[in-house]
């Protein structure tokens, strides 16, 4: 007989969290965002995907609800693109909870999260993802502060910068 | 009267030492004592365990961790079950504890052991290193001194409770299968404590001998010391010698390869452990779980001698002393004395045989220590024939730490000395003479490097 507690664990994931997403339509409404059932099912699929994706396993409600309650005022958020954006930030979310070594918490990754797609990267994901988390992940591995910015990083974005706005002049 | 032992339908030798609780289940379900539903329900309570267990190593901050964390702390679970399942008479008592209890309250069961086990180690430990032979075995040091402490400064039973951590280098005897963790660290603990005692049976100095006997790059090789003590004194018994002596000449190898070659393996067997009676009377071992752990080593160590036997090598199974050429100075310890009444008591019995032969027995028999040999040559009333035939006991060692003790290679006047004293050095300055160039070559070496 093959006793593996992990194995058991992915089946019972698959059974939970689905409810818990839905419940969060009761906060999500004053924003105008609500998923439908099989939205809240797409979800729990990708968490699941995602975690075997990135090895990892999870216990408890998971993450899904913190994500979608942090970022439901966010501007960038629409009932539109509402499912596709949490399914992507799930996927990076667990793909930088890696990068950063499991240095940080979950709330802390997550309030990074927000606080960057909502600034710099302006509601662009592939900002979030290649640019910023890329970073943060690099300030954690050098043991550098989170919101470190090389010298070279910041004269590259300002030459990039100057040359947009020449560009827009032109 | 004889105690009757329970059994039950699990037989316990089908279960695995080292993956208990998982064998316990399986062979649970094989006999058909448990049902899928009950087994459901133990992985139920495993997996949500499991979780309680993460969430303590995150301090709660995470709600995922990398698989391989999360398979560490599974395992650790499991081995801290299976700790606490041992603790039952029998497996079927085992197996009725966990559906009766469940997996929580038996996971705190398995961790209070898992502590009282860590804290019967550490004593272990610090009577083991009291032990310790002191000989220059870079393996056998770094492992007992600094390995094994640094087990217990890492080990996890929180987390990791199924880990060893630290690489155990130097081998026990016999090799220790099927445990892990703490066990597995007990155990290993357990088995250098009964090689150490026995080790201590002899001078440090004739161990050090022996090993440069075994290999002059022994200080570098990774080898068991016990093993190769415990095999030349089982020799030496076989020779009719005392086991104290600890070399076997290459002569006295050829003899044994010679008289034990004939011997069928149960015969070579029989022999081993007849030596072994006389070697236990002869050293005085009581300890029945020292003598129990000796006892455990015999079948590997007829093994070792009768493939050697077959193959015409068992000269390189005995090991002669031999003497680091490049020392610059050897310590010597003549050993600790009897108390006073036993010395008066073998002293009298002495001096009131008639035989030489007989002196010689009761020497080899009672007398333990060089000091006490030393205080007997002494006091004793040998004629000078008597005498030499007791040298003829001891090593060249041996001889060379008298020797030097009373100076008898020294031309110096020997004033410091009283009447015993210099007839010693005398007897001793004339054995010496008297033996092949070879020998008092070794002597004489010795004597120059020697530290008493």
């Amino acid at each position: 007989m093959d006793f593996d507690v992990i194995q058991f664990g992915y089946h019972l994931i698959n059974r939970q969290a689905a409810d818990q997403i839905l419940k969060c339509n009761e906060f999500t409404a004053k924003y105008g965002l609500t998923l439908t059932p099989k939205q809240a099912m797409n979800l729990v699929e990708t968490r699941c995907r995602s975690l075997k994706d990135n090895g990892r396993i999870e216990f408890g409600p998971g993450i899904i609800d913190k994500i979608i309650k942090e970022f439901c005022d966010s501007p960038f958020i629409n009932q539109d693109n509402y499912e596709e954006t949490l399914e992507e930030l799930i996927r990076i979310f667990y793909y930088y909870k890696n990068e950063t070594l499991d240095k940080l918490s979950d709330d802390e990754l997550i309030k990074y999260m927000k606080k960057a797609f909502d600034g710099p990267c302006q509601g662009s994901l592939e900002l979030l993802s290649d640019t910023e988390l890329d970073r943060l992940a690099r300030n954690v591995r050098y043991g550098f502060p989170l919101d470190y910015v090389a010298e070279t990083e910041e004269i590259e974005e300002t030459e990039e910068a100057d040359n947009g706005d020449e560009h827009v002049r032109d | 009267m004889y105690e009757i032992e329970r059994t039950g339908i699990i037989r316990s030798e089908r279960l695995s030492g080292e993956y208990y609780f998982s064998s316990l289940l399986a062979e649970a379900q094989r006999n058909g004592l448990i049902s899928s539903k009950d087994i459901d329900k133990i992985e139920f309570d495993c997996f949500m365990l499991l979780g309680e267990r993460t969430n303590r190593y995150t301090n709660g901050e995470s709600s995922s961790v990398p698989v391989e964390t999360a398979q560490g702390i599974s395992n650790s679970i499991l081995y801290t079950l299976g700790v606490a399942l041992k603790s039952y008479p029998t497996p079927d008592d085992a197996l009725n504890a966990l559906l009766e209890a469940g997996v929580g309250p038996l996971y705190v069961k398995g961790r209070r052991l898992i502590d009282k086990k860590i804290q019967a180690a550490k004593r272990l430990y610090a009577s083991m290193l009291k032990n310790m032979v002191v000989v220059d075995n870079l393996t056998y040091k770094s492992t007992l001194r600094d390995g094994i402490r640094g087990f217990f400064k890492i080990y996890d039973p929180e987390f990791s409770a199924q880990e060893i951590c630290i690489t155990a280098d130097y081998p026990t005897f016999l090799p220790i299968n099927d445990l892990a963790g703490i066990e597995y660290m007990h155990r290993y603990i357990k088995s250098l404590y009964y090689e150490n005692k026995f080790c201590k049976l002899f001078p440090d100095s004739d161990i050090e001998n022996l090993l440069y006997g075994y290999s002059e790059e022994y200080k570098h090789l990774v080898i068991n010391i016990f093993g190769l003590v415990l095999t030349n004194a089982l020799g030496r018994v076989m020779l009719g010698k005392n086991p104290l002596g600890l070399s076997i000449s290459k002569d006295e190898a050829a003899h044994l390869e010679e008289r034990l070659s004939r011997l069928t393996k149960e015969q070579i067997g029989e022999a081993v452990h007849q030596a072994f009676a006389g070697l236990c009377e002869s050293l005085n071992i009581e300890s029945e779980p020292l003598r129990e752990y000796l006892e455990n080593a015999l079948p590997e160590i007829t093994s070792i001698i009768s493939i050697a036997c077959e193959k015409r090598i068992l000269t390189s199974v005995f090991i002669e002393f031999a003497y680091p050429k490049d020392a610059a100075e050897i310590a010597f310890d003549f050993g600790q004395k009897m108390n006073p009444i036993e010395y008066n008591q073998i002293l009298t019995e002495i001096n009131d045989c008639r035989y030489t032969s007989d002196k010689i027995a009761i020497i080899e028999s009672s007398v333990r220590s060089l000091a006490d040999l030393e205080d007997i040559l002494l006091d004793a009333s040998f004629t000078d024939a008597e005498a030499y035939e007791v040298f003829g006991i001891l090593s060249v060692y041996e001889i060379a730490a008298l020797a030097k003790k009373y100076a008898a290679l020294s031309k110096d006047d020997a004033a410091a000395f009283d009447e015993n004293e210099e007839k010693l050095r005398n007897r001793l300055n004339q054995y010496i003479s008297l033996q092949s160039d070879e020998k008092r070559a070794g002597i004489e070496r010795l004597y120059k490097k020697i530290k008493v």
